[in-house]
């Protein structure tokens, strides 16, 4: 059972706040992009145009996803590395 | 095109395919933590197919090329956006998710916030936005199954109803996997030899039908027609819709409960992305492909919204064989959908309303499984139902309706519950009553049910409205219970705990007796 004020529980409370954090963030950052992308599609003239036969758009519909895809091997790779660091510390202890 | 035997002879293989993936599914489904979430112990790669699976449907491949094909680069806010959506579900929700919930989403919320009124609220609202999905698949297989095969749409929908009570009822969430597996293997291999016929059309090229299409029918097709102020923010609704939708549709969410543990969630949601990055950067070529070779009058004269000009443009590529494959992966598609559907929904039935709402917990695991099958069949008369009551709705907008209503209430619900220390039982309840009234509202006054002339709310997508009115009222409603001690629900910070465990660390879990080690 977690005790307050135990090393242990402040460690991980700690640790709690800093992955709520960094995926609040990451998630704010991902919308502002998907939502900025879209709304300059839709408000302005600023992407339109086409460049070897496509749309700039579609280029950047490739950016987008590329980019989501890229984030998420990120993301995952800290993710598990975190794990075994912990649980390698955790198995010291 | 339609009634051909090669494509009926193509179907009923892999009907029978999947009836024999079931029936050796049903040897391994024997309690109900196997029919709700295959015993939790699918593995992260097997997960990700049945995820993308559950994602990438027929409404997708036909109506995203139709889209393409008739409104050339409009169709951007409709094709583009599923990998984002996934992105933020994986950093959001997939792994806290995991690790709170058991059977439903329900029982994540609860874990935090249990009682009565919050089951009751989150089980209507899955059992809402899961008809509705389920609703579109009929409607939109029962239409295939009448124009690509030539089959009455009342049997077309009767038969898949009926196939999907059967795999649900026997084989439960296994069965489902299995399908979900099955089909996805099969959908990107037709896509990958679509592809493949279609670019050697052109050279070689993989956008070489798009650029024959910029050639032949000049900047209309690669421009975003900005003239109509509704469209363009129909648009900006669509992309709340799609990115935030994923997050709250329960029939996606229970996925995650079915691994072991947060890195197989975390495994799960990137095997999907890959497959999504595949599957939807095709089909605007696929579009392309099909205004070239299919032609815009042919498609018109198929469907107003072109939903075959993914099939028409396989059998102009590909012959009656690629037109059969397509036509038969299509169908299998939708039933595969059909039975994740039908899982989540008879879950929210049978555990939450029926085990929790109606009996308190006080059911024995053998009659809770009865329970879910009987949930399972009645859901799926009353879906047949109204599927066949529907015929003639537009299929996008149904699906907009579930993204939307997915958006307006699980999804706040289920983000506020993990992020937000303040959050509470009147906010939880706020949320999931007052966005689905918002959405539904915003729904039933708009363009598609009262037409274009007689809407008062102009816009077919509601979630631009109704999103940040779920929002807005789960922060209603935990202002005014704010001082309710009853409805603080337990302690944050071990819900915290418990939801982002640290391997090795102290954690207390309910489900493992008063205190366990925290293992992600």
């Amino acid at each position: 059972m977690p005790v307050p004020n135990d090393p242990a529980t402040t460690a991980h409370d700690a640790e709690i706040a800093r992955r709520k954090r960094s995926a609040l963030r990451l998630g704010a950052a991902v919308l502002v992009l998907y939502f900025g992308l879209r709304l300059l599609l839709v408000g302005t003239d600023l992407l339109d145009g086409v460049v070897g036969g496509i749309a700039v758009g579609w280029y950047l519909a490739l950016a987008e996803t590329l980019l989501a895809m890229s984030l998420a091997v990120v993301y995952c790779r800290r993710a598990d590395r975190r794990e075994s660091a912990a649980a390698t510390a955790g198995a010291d202890r | 095109m339609s009634g051909g035997a090669l494509p009926i002879a193509i179907v009923g293989a892999l009907v029978l395919v999947t009836v024999g993936l079931t029936v050796r599914a049903a040897r391994r489904t024997a309690t109900p933590q196997d029919h709700y979430v295959a015993g939790g112990a699918v593995p992260g790669w097997q997960n990700a197919l049945a995820l993308a699976g559950d994602q990438i449907s027929a409404a997708s491949f036909l109506g995203v090329v139709g889209a393409v094909a008739l409104g050339g680069f409009n169709a951007f806010f409709l094709a583009i956006g599923f990998t984002t959506a996934y992105l933020l579900a994986l950093v959001l929700v997939a792994e806290p998710l995991r690790n709170l919930g058991r059977f439903t989403l329900a029982d994540a919320i609860a874990t935090r916030f249990e009682g009565r009124g919050v089951r009751a609220a989150v089980a209507v609202a899955t059992l809402v936005i899961s008809t509705i999905y389920m609703v579109l698949q009929f409607v939109g297989a029962g239409l295939i199954a009448q124009l690509l095969l030539g089959i009455d749409f009342v049997v077309a929908v009767v038969v898949m109803g009926t196939l999907m009570t059967l795999y649900t009822f026997l084989g439960g969430m296994v069965a489902t996997t299995y399908i979900q597996i099955f089909k996805s293997v099969l959908l990107l291999t037709m896509i990958g030899v679509l592809l493949v016929v279609v670019i050697s059309r052109t050279g070689g090229n993989p956008v070489g039908p798009m650029t024959q299409a910029y050639d032949r029918f000049g900047e209309a097709v690669m421009s975003t027609d900005r003239s109509d102020l509704t469209a363009n923010v129909n648009n900006l609704s669509l992309g709340v819709s799609l990115a935030l939708g994923v997050m709250g549709l329960p029939h996606v969410l229970v996925r995650f409960l079915t691994v072991r543990d947060a890195r197989a969630a975390r495994t799960s949601a990137r095997g999907a992305m890959w497959i999504f990055t595949a599957f939807f950067l095709s089909l605007p070529i696929f579009g392309y492909a099909a205004l070239n070779e299919v032609g815009r009058d042919r498609i018109l004269a198929d469907s107003p919204v072109g939903n075959l000009a993914g099939p028409r443009l396989a059998e102009v590529a590909g012959g009656e064989v690629l037109f059969a494959l397509v036509a038969g992966v299509t169908i299998a598609t939708i039933l595969a959908v059909l039975a994740g559907l039908a899982i989540a929904a008879s879950g929210a039935a049978a555990h939450d309303l029926y085990t929790n709402v109606l009996r308190r917990g006080d059911v024995d695991p053998r009659r809770q499984l009865r329970v879910s099958r009987i949930a399972g069949i009645v859901i799926a008369v009353v879906a047949i139902l109204l599927a066949v009551g529907a015929r003639d709705v537009n299929v996008a907008f149904l699906a907009n309706v579930a993204f939307g209503t997915a958006a307006s209430t699980t999804m706040p619900a289920l983000l506020l519950t993990i992020y937000w220390r303040r959050f509470n039982r009147t906010g939880v309840l706020f949320a999931i009553w007052g966005g689905l009234a918002t959405a539904l509202t915003c729904v039933a006054l708009g363009p598609d049910v009262l037409g274009e002339d007689a809407a008062v709310f102009p816009l077919s997508i509601p979630a631009i409205v109704s999103v940040p009115a779920g929002f807005a009222f789960a922060a209603l409603g935990t202002w005014i219970g704010r001082r309710d001690p009853a409805a603080a629900g337990a302690d944050y910070d071990e819900i915290a705990r418990r939801a982002f465990p640290v391997p090795g660390a102290p954690v207390a879990d309910p489900e493992r007796g008063s205190a366990a080690v925290g293992a992600s």
